[in-house]
């Protein structure tokens, strides 16, 4: 669960990096001349939107990975997963 | 305790939810402003003053995603933003927040049922039909969605999460087939035009590039039914930011390559349109069931979201009781769910759909702006370690200062269009804390402020 989830989430990072960079990147090539304030700002706003969600979900990443916290993350849904599959819970939670 | 007889069982909200309905609820309420309503930044400041509203709006809601995160994974209880200004700020904030939610919620549901009955008229009107009174399918929508909402809160928000992943995968279809890498379709060199209203006409667009996201923080209300807080409520927001981003991108190119701007701000559905010039027929039919279910999946969404809020309210006797309860089967705040429904229909029937829709966007930017205010509270009040937090957002405190200079921004591009309305809501709102304040706070119940097992707030003077 907590793999599949950090490959969900470095994914769609590696997504939104890919189609700002490619608008980005179509949109200056053709207004740089004419608008290089509308390059300029839409880069620095841009450049903030990737960098923010990308710590954002670096650090979520860390916490899934976080043998401390693991348990207090994932133990609900393997308790839930264990109950619904008619198995008694074994998962203690902190 | 143990030998004390148990009289009494409490029923309390069910916890079965995970991070795809938390993501559903996000991303559902919102993708709607994606097939209709951003459009007209274009037609405040063109294409590429859009592209700057959608990217502003874009870091606005990073920055609300990421603090909501951290906030409502601390929390963890039903009511979002109200249940967590009661904590940290107090009543009277707590009680606006509330109205602020609450408004956006049945604003945006009154505006999604608009929409939908406008869209089936024009749609039957192409084909020569006649789907009676519009005002009948407003009806329908709401009553019918209230009574999904009523059922099962899982029930429900599988299907919210199905149609959103439809609604998005749609968008996704026709930047494909648009084949964004060639020209065959798509013309930026020949449409994009520089800035025809200047920079003033960036500010002015700023107001509808946040349609692009309004609502992503209704994914907190999410809060007391999910099965994990600490996993569903960061992942399930923060890869509904990253959903909504793709999304916006994505809507915003291939919109700004097939249309002059003078056209792409004056339509009503630009990726109906969009996918109209492409000329692929599947498309045109993928795009029209995106359409539809965007919206519907907005107005669940919003039901659910208002609902919970309503609940929240009641439970501490903020709003009246009675409201508080939980259905003994279905577990959902079944009360609360009824008592919107003829309040949201009065604002759908009566109300015209752009005073509807901006009294939503300025409720949701005094929550912002409330947010940004909170986080910096809320990191003093109780710094990282005190207590067990889901999640701690990065960067701290830029995500706010950025916050609150966007929602300055914001608050100024609706006073170039909407002033008028702008003076009345403050005006509602402080006359609404009066009454607060009054006649209401006498029947609060002061013991349900502070409902969390944690330390006394760092500054807390209080007895």
């Amino acid at each position: 669960m907590a793999r599949r989830d950090k490959q969900i989430a470095a994914g769609s990072v590696a997504v939104l990096w890919l189609l700002f960079g490619f608008v980005f990147w179509q949109i200056a090539g053709l207004v740089m001349v004419t608008a290089p304030g509308v390059v300029v700002l839409s880069g620095i706003v841009g450049a903030s939107i990737l960098i923010l969600n990308t710590a954002s979900i670096y650090r979520m990443i860390r916490r899934c990975s976080c043998d401390t916290t693991k348990a207090r993350i994932y133990g609900p849904e393997v308790q839930s997963v264990q109950i619904e599959d008619g198995v008694s819970p074994n998962v203690e939670l902190p | 305790m143990a030998d004390e007889p148990v009289t009494k069982q409490k029923i309390s909200l069910l916890r079965v939810l995970g991070p795809r309905h938390v993501w559903g609820l996000g991303v559902g309420i919102v993708l709607v402003g994606d097939y209709m309503g951003w459009n007209y930044a274009v037609a405040k400041g063109g294409a590429l003053a859009a592209l700057i509203a959608c990217w502003l709006g874009g870091l606005l809601y990073s920055c609300v995603a990421t603090i909501d995160a951290e906030v409502t994974s601390s929390f963890a209880t039903t009511g979002g933003q109200y249940t967590q200004a009661k904590h940290i700020v107090g009543p009277a904030m707590a009680f606006n927040v509330g109205l602020y939610l609450i408004f956006t919620y049945i604003m945006l549901a009154a505006a999604n049922a608009i929409a939908l009955a406008h869209l089936l008229s024009l749609v039957a009107a192409m084909a020569d039909m006649n789907v009676g009174n519009p005002k009948l399918i407003v009806v329908l929508t709401i009553v019918s969605l209230a009574w999904l909402n009523y059922r099962g809160v899982y029930t429900t928000l599988t299907f919210n999460v199905l149609i959103t992943a439809v609604a998005f995968a749609a968008i996704v279809a026709l930047f494909a087939v648009a084949q964004p890498w060639s020209y065959e379709h798509l013309d930026h060199a020949g449409l994009l035009t520089d800035l025809p209203y200047g920079w003033l006409g960036v500010v002015a667009s700023m107001y509808f590039g946040l349609w692009f996201y309004l609502g992503i923080e209704g994914s907190s209300q999410a809060a007391e039914e999910v099965r994990s807080p600490s996993r569903a409520l960061p992942y399930g927001s923060l890869l509904g930011i990253v959903t909504l981003l793709v999304a916006a991108n994505m809507t915003w190119y291939v919109c700004a390559g097939l249309m002059p701007w003078e056209y792409l701000g004056a339509t009503t559905t630009p990726l109906f349109s969009a996918a109209q010039l492409v000329g692929s027929k599947p498309l045109i039919v993928l795009v029209f069931c995106g359409s539809v279910l965007a919206i519907i999946a907005s107005a669940t969404a919003c039901i659910n979201d208002a609902s919970r809020v309503g609940f929240a309210m009641a439970r501490d006797c903020y709003l009246p009781n009675w409201m508080c309860a939980v259905h003994p089967r279905h577990r959902t705040p079944h009360r609360a769910i009824v008592a919107l429904v003829p309040v949201t229909m009065a604002f759908a029937i009566f109300a015209p759909l752009d005073k509807v829709i901006t009294l939503s966007i300025l409720s949701g930017l005094l929550v912002y702006t409330y947010m940004g205010v909170a986080i910096i509270l809320f990191r003093r009040q109780w710094p990282v370690g005190t207590i067990r937090r889901g999640f701690v957002h990065p960067l701290h405190p830029l995500p706010a200062v950025a916050l609150l200079v966007l929602c300055a921004l914001g608050y100024f591009s609706i006073f170039l269009t909407y002033r008028i309305e702008l003076i009345l809501v403050v005006v509602f709102y402080f006359v609404a804390t009066l009454w607060f304040h009054f006649r209401r706070y006498r029947y609060v119940r002061r013991k349900l402020q502070f409902t969390m097992p944690w330390p006394r707030p760092i500054g807390f003077e209080g007895g």
